[in-house]
């Protein structure tokens, strides 16, 4: 191989790799842009202002929403890593060739669109004994269902990193059953890996938008349905959402990552 | 390292019962694991499973664990038929290949877990972990973490953590085979020294014989899933009862016998006059082969490989179409290519059934 081609190469690489960050930045960074533009007709705005950040930080909507948004997400991440530890730890123990069968199930949300659900949803639960359509109390479950994909990596992922089979083991010869096992040693040893590929969880919970329309829309706004309401009044605070929404996504990642390098140093050696 | 003993922690281990399995037997998917063991481990006695992988050393301890019921036999751990109790409830201290520690407790929270799980009261706990901590020597450590300790400091946190509940008996799965040579051999002679002094019945499974000769009172040769023979170190070696046994404890030469004459055999494809032997098979250590640079007579061989160890050299040799190992003393200097004569002393043809 000579000099030439190894230069041609490595620009290639560049090259490519400019092109994506410029296709995934651009949009990013124009709706920062256009956040802070007063008129925006011709190749540049006319001018910067601060007044769509201010309004939307001066909305108490804006705050109840954003509190409901985080209050759901994290109810439903922690409902479904409530739910999912224990019937991994059981599936281990008792039925490991149930494994690969809990995981399909587990990609169903995936497969089927979450409007499907919702409105299934919507005609079972508008009626007495449980009508609880268009309250957090139904909308919640419904994201926990929608958000196990990724809390089901999570929490299989934490447990490949440590033998639960032989952990519970050890803890039957000193004489303990298994749900003292899965209390007092299990869930503390995989809630650090659970946590950080939880994140992704949080995420996805954070910014559902199809289930909380359908579900509750104004009864009970959330982030996205705040957004989708402003979007049709004011395109510039809405683009302030959005940035805003990113840099929450940006930091929940970034946390997602040293949660994960963590809990890596802790599970090594 | 020694071991020190606290007054409190052999007086708080109470009488060793016996472990005794009768007719025990395992199947995996209608193939035997285990077939027909019969076996007692004899109070505070140090008894060795030994044999390769797959030979059903490890399905027994986990059926004397509790977590395997065997399809037939029966399990006593002193009088008490366990056969059917659940492992939580049979008061057994298990030390497992790779430590299988609690990741998220510290080393005092590992050796008090069945302490705790047993609901001791704070006080009595801390002094039992301290004792147990002094016992396997790691008195300061109680606060570190698990995952930051050495392979041989969490093997001790592990006995430490079998032997704090007082255990009737101590089960003990490959409990060297993760460390390091020079720490395996360190272990292996403490963890004997305090079962002698604690006294507690332990049954260990190994698949490495030179633990099994040097840590055991007698040891269980296992082979597909069935006993091949039980006994002391000294029994096994000098006296094996299968072709399986003479191979698998130390090195053997093994030969069959096949008939000449008049107290003459045919071996390796040479003729040797060798009275009082029969035909058929027979293993000769290779220690038991004394090397002749000047042969008269008897079994010859060509030089093909001479290995020095320090202490002796080994000698690999072809002797008509068979390999033969020879260990003998340094003094003598072997080259590659010479003829040699292999003299074996009468007693030394260990006679194979």
């Amino acid at each position: 191989m000579n000099v030439g081609s190894v230069n041609i190469g490595s620009m290639l690489r560049r090259g490519i790799l400019g092109a994506l960050l410029l296709y995934l930045l651009t949009p990013i960074a124009l709706t920062l842009v256009y956040s802070f533009a007063k008129n925006w007709s011709t190749l540049l705005p006319d001018g910067y202002t601060l007044e769509a950040w201010g309004k939307l930080f001066g909305d108490p909507i804006f705050w109840q929403s954003t509190g409901r948004s985080l209050i759901m997400a994290a109810s439903a991440v922690a409902l479904s890593i409530f739910f999912l530890v224990p019937t991994l730890f059981a599936i281990t123990l008792y039925a490991p060739k149930l494994a690969s069968l809990l995981e399909f199930f587990s990609l169903w949300p995936f497969v089927f669109p979450g409007v499907i659900l919702a409105v299934g949803l919507i005609q079972i639960f508008s009626n007495p004994p449980l009508a609880i359509s268009g309250t957090p109390w139904l909308l919640i479950p419904a994201v926990t269902v929608v958000v196990m994909p990724f809390a089901y990596r999570a929490v299989s992922n934490a447990f490949e990193s440590i033998n639960v089979r032989e952990l519970a083991e050890a803890g039957r010869s000193l004489g303990s059953s298994d749900l003292q096992i899965l209390a007092w040693v299990i869930f503390p040893s995989v809630l650090p890996g659970v946590l950080s590929g939880g994140v992704l969880a949080l995420s996805a919970a954070f910014g559902e938008f199809s289930l909380a329309q359908l579900i509750v829309g104004s009864a009970w706004q959330t982030l996205p349905y705040y957004q989708y309401l402003t979007n049709s009044q004011d395109g510039h605070r809405s683009a302030a959402i959005s940035v805003l929404a990113f840099g929450i996504a940006w930091g929940l990642g970034t946390l997602a990552l040293q949660l994960g390098r963590g809990s890596r140093t802790v599970t090594a050696v | 390292m020694t071991v020190t003993m606290p007054a409190s922690a052999t007086q708080s281990s109470s009488q060793p019962v016996a472990i005794t399995c009768t007719a025990l037997s395992k199947f995996y998917g209608g193939k035997p694991a285990v077939q027909d063991v019969h076996l007692e481990v004899k109070p505070g006695e140090l008894l060795s499973l030994l044999g390769p992988s797959g030979c059903g050393k490890t399905t027994t301890l986990r059926c004397v664990a509790g977590f395997e019921i065997p399809d037939a036999g029966s399990i006593h751990i002193g009088a008490q038929d366990v056969t059917k109790v659940p492992a939580e409830n049979r008061k057994v201290g298990m030390v497992f290949q790779n430590y299988a520690l609690f990741p998220n407790l510290s080393v005092a929270g590992n050796v008090g877990f069945g302490l705790r799980v047993a609901g001791w009261n704070k006080q009595k706990l801390e002094a039992r972990v301290g004792e147990l901590l002094e016992i396997v020597g790691l008195v300061g450590y109680d606060k570190r973490n698990v995952t930051t300790l050495s392979g041989g400091q969490r093997q001790r946190v592990a006995l430490a953590r079998a032997l704090a509940p007082n255990p009737r008996v101590l089960l003990l799965d490959e409990p060297l085979s993760a460390l390091d040579a020079k720490i395996r051999v360190e272990l292996r002679t403490e963890l004997r020294r305090l079962q002698l002094t604690l006294g507690v019945t332990t049954l260990l499974v190994t698949h490495d014989q030179e633990e099994a000769m040097s840590m055991s009172d007698r040891v269980v040769v296992m082979n597909q899933g069935r006993i091949e023979q039980i006994g002391t170190p000294r029994d096994l070696y000098a006296t094996p009862a299968t072709p399986f046994v003479a191979s698998f404890v130390g090195e053997m030469n093994t030969v069959t016998l096949e008939p000449v004459g008049n107290s003459s055999f045919k071996v390796s494809g040479q003729t040797v006059t060798l009275p009082n032997l029969e035909v058929g098979r027979y293993g000769v250590r290779p220690e038991a082969i004394t090397l002749e640079p000047n042969p008269s007579q008897g079994l010859r061989g060509v030089v093909e490989l001479v290995t020095y160890l320090g202490a002796d050299q080994q000698v690999i040799l072809r002797v008509g179409g068979d390999t033969w190992i020879a260990r003998v003393p340094n003094d003598l200097v072997f080259t590659r290519g010479q003829t040699v004569g292999l003299e074996i002393a009468a007693g030394a043809w260990l006679r194979l059934s």
